[in-house]
């Protein structure tokens, strides 16, 4: 069973579209998504959870049309983590946790406790005195506590200083450590979904630039530094994004397309959705 | 929807203590003078505040995430509002009683008629409310809510002003038993969840 299907997923508000986009996620895997601010990313998110309606296209998590009456029942194999806590500022980590004790079938109390104890979160202290770094981890103690198979987190580690974000993506990487756990998770801080994602996919200005396994993307694409008159014998289908400089050219290539003779450097993660990005800019 | 009601009473009784004490002060007032604000008030702004809240610290964009049907979230707030309702019956008849018992204030006459009313109104207000809210937001429906309530008021002022017309109102009012008023209103209460609903879902697809 896929973990995330969707096909031609529209959506438009005034002023911004959501174009056909269309991936699977196989169950057992990670899924970056990137995307700059305003790319769709959280509406993509919402409309996976059927949080809001489409205006085309399918979704279907963990086998079940989000917008079948049986999702309800499904979202309760699925974690969320929003780019907030967005939990009632009054309360506190204890209250919290028997509220979710009567929203999820298998919420586990003992493993909830033994979370905020490793994530070192009080539980009688109010929500609204948490730091955004505390606040974080305890959306991220609730989703884990309830035998979640899917994880679906929107820019969990933005705003976070680098120590909570690398506590945060010790949580995910033991998370998915059973087979059938898969991870969604969408992030403008590329380093963090290279560390962690088997798949990556980039959103620009509401398209689905990119989909594909990241070590077949890092792979696949590499980067060369010509001077503008060799850069013009790079066959053109060849190229996927260019940085023209005082000293030549950059271009992020197709490895297969170019002539083995021309020196290509390995590029990062995060060099491949800068050059997409340019791409349409060149 | 347990998790949903335990929220908001955790809410109430940590965000919306000092209405709470409102509605404390006005239902202990001796004589039957402030009772009727002790009902519309705990009936309009008890779960609009609630509402408010949700938007505010957004859970409601969370819940819409969580294992809650539409139809819950909903009726959730419906069943906080009755709540609220039946504390502040619960609370102004036991308090009214004791004054009376010891001689503070007696009784008026037509206590638990008057109570009847102010209960199925209360209910009105509360549906008319939460439906106008969960269609358009806190912040649109709260000033629907006061050109809904002024549209009323001056419906109300050119019916009173047409003594006949009052009159007969009256008249057919006073034929029923005081206790089906807060059943009828409370039918109507109901019968306003799937039109909640329905706007909820308007507004969350748009």
């Amino acid at each position: 069973m896929n973990a995330i299907e969707v096909r031609d997923l529209k959506k438009c508000y005034p002023g911004f579209e959501l174009k056909n986009v269309s991936f699977t996620l196989p169950e057992g895997a990670i899924l970056g998504l990137v995307g700059e601010n305003g790319a769709g990313k959280s509406t993509l998110i919402r409309l996976i959870m059927g949080a809001t309606g489409r205006d085309g296209g399918e979704a279907s998590v963990l086998g079940t049309d989000v917008r079948s009456p049986e999702f309800t029942k499904t979202k309760d194999d699925i974690g969320v983590v929003l780019d907030e806590a967005h939990f009632p500022p009054s309360l506190n980590a204890l209250k919290l946790g028997r509220i979710f004790a009567d929203t999820y079938t298998r919420w586990d109390g003992e493993t909830y406790a033994s979370l905020l104890e490793k994530l070192e979160l009080p539980g009688k202290k109010k929500i609204k005195d948490f730091s955004r770094g505390m606040r974080m981890k305890l959306a991220l103690a609730a989703a884990l506590s309830h035998d979640a198979r899917l994880l679906v987190l929107d820019e969990p580690t933005g705003g976070l200083d680098p120590m909570v974000r690398d506590e945060i993506l010790d949580i995910l990487e033991d998370f998915t450590r059973r087979e059938d756990r898969s991870v969604l998770i969408s992030s403008h801080i590329v380093s963090d979904l290279e560390k962690l994602c088997d798949y990556i996919a980039f959103l620009h200005k509401g398209e689905l630039l990119l989909f594909d396994e990241k070590d077949r993307l890092l792979e696949e694409y590499a980067l060369i530094k010509l001077t503008e008159r060799d850069f013009e014998d790079i066959p053109k289908e060849a190229v996927r994004g260019v940085r023209r400089g005082k000293y030549g050219v950059e271009a992020l290539v197709e490895r297969g397309l170019v002539d083995r003779a021309i020196q290509a450097e390995h590029t990062s993660l995060e060099d491949i959705i800068v050059f997409f990005a340019r791409g349409d800019r060149e | 929807m347990k998790a949903l009601l335990r929220k908001d009473i955790y809410v109430v009784f940590t965000q919306l203590r000092g209405l709470l004490l409102v509605m404390l002060i006005f239902s202990v007032i001796p004589g039957g003078t402030f009772i009727p604000f002790t009902f519309l008030y705990t009936a309009v702004l008890s779960t609009a505040s609630l509402i408010a809240l949700d938007e505010q610290s957004r859970w409601d964009d969370l819940a819409l995430m969580l294992p809650y049907s539409r139809r819950q979230l909903v009726a959730s707030k419906y069943v906080t509002g009755w709540l609220g309702i039946v504390a502040a019956l619960v609370m102004t008849v036991a308090i009214q009683c004791i004054w009376a018992a010891t001689g503070v204030a007696a009784l008026e006459e037509g206590f638990f008629a008057a109570i009847c009313l102010y209960i199925a109104i209360a209910l009105v207000l509360q549906a008319v409310s939460v439906t106008v809210i969960f269609r358009f937001g806190y912040v649109w429906g709260r000033m629907m809510i006061v050109i809904a309530v002024a549209a009323i008021g001056g419906v109300v002022g050119a019916v009173a002003a047409n003594g006949k017309t009052l009159s007969m109102a009256a008249t057919a009012l006073s034929r029923l038993h005081p206790a089906t008023y807060p059943l009828l209103a409370a039918a109507l209460s109901v019968a306003t969840i799937p039109i909640s609903e329905h706007g909820y879902k308007v507004r969350c697809e748009k």
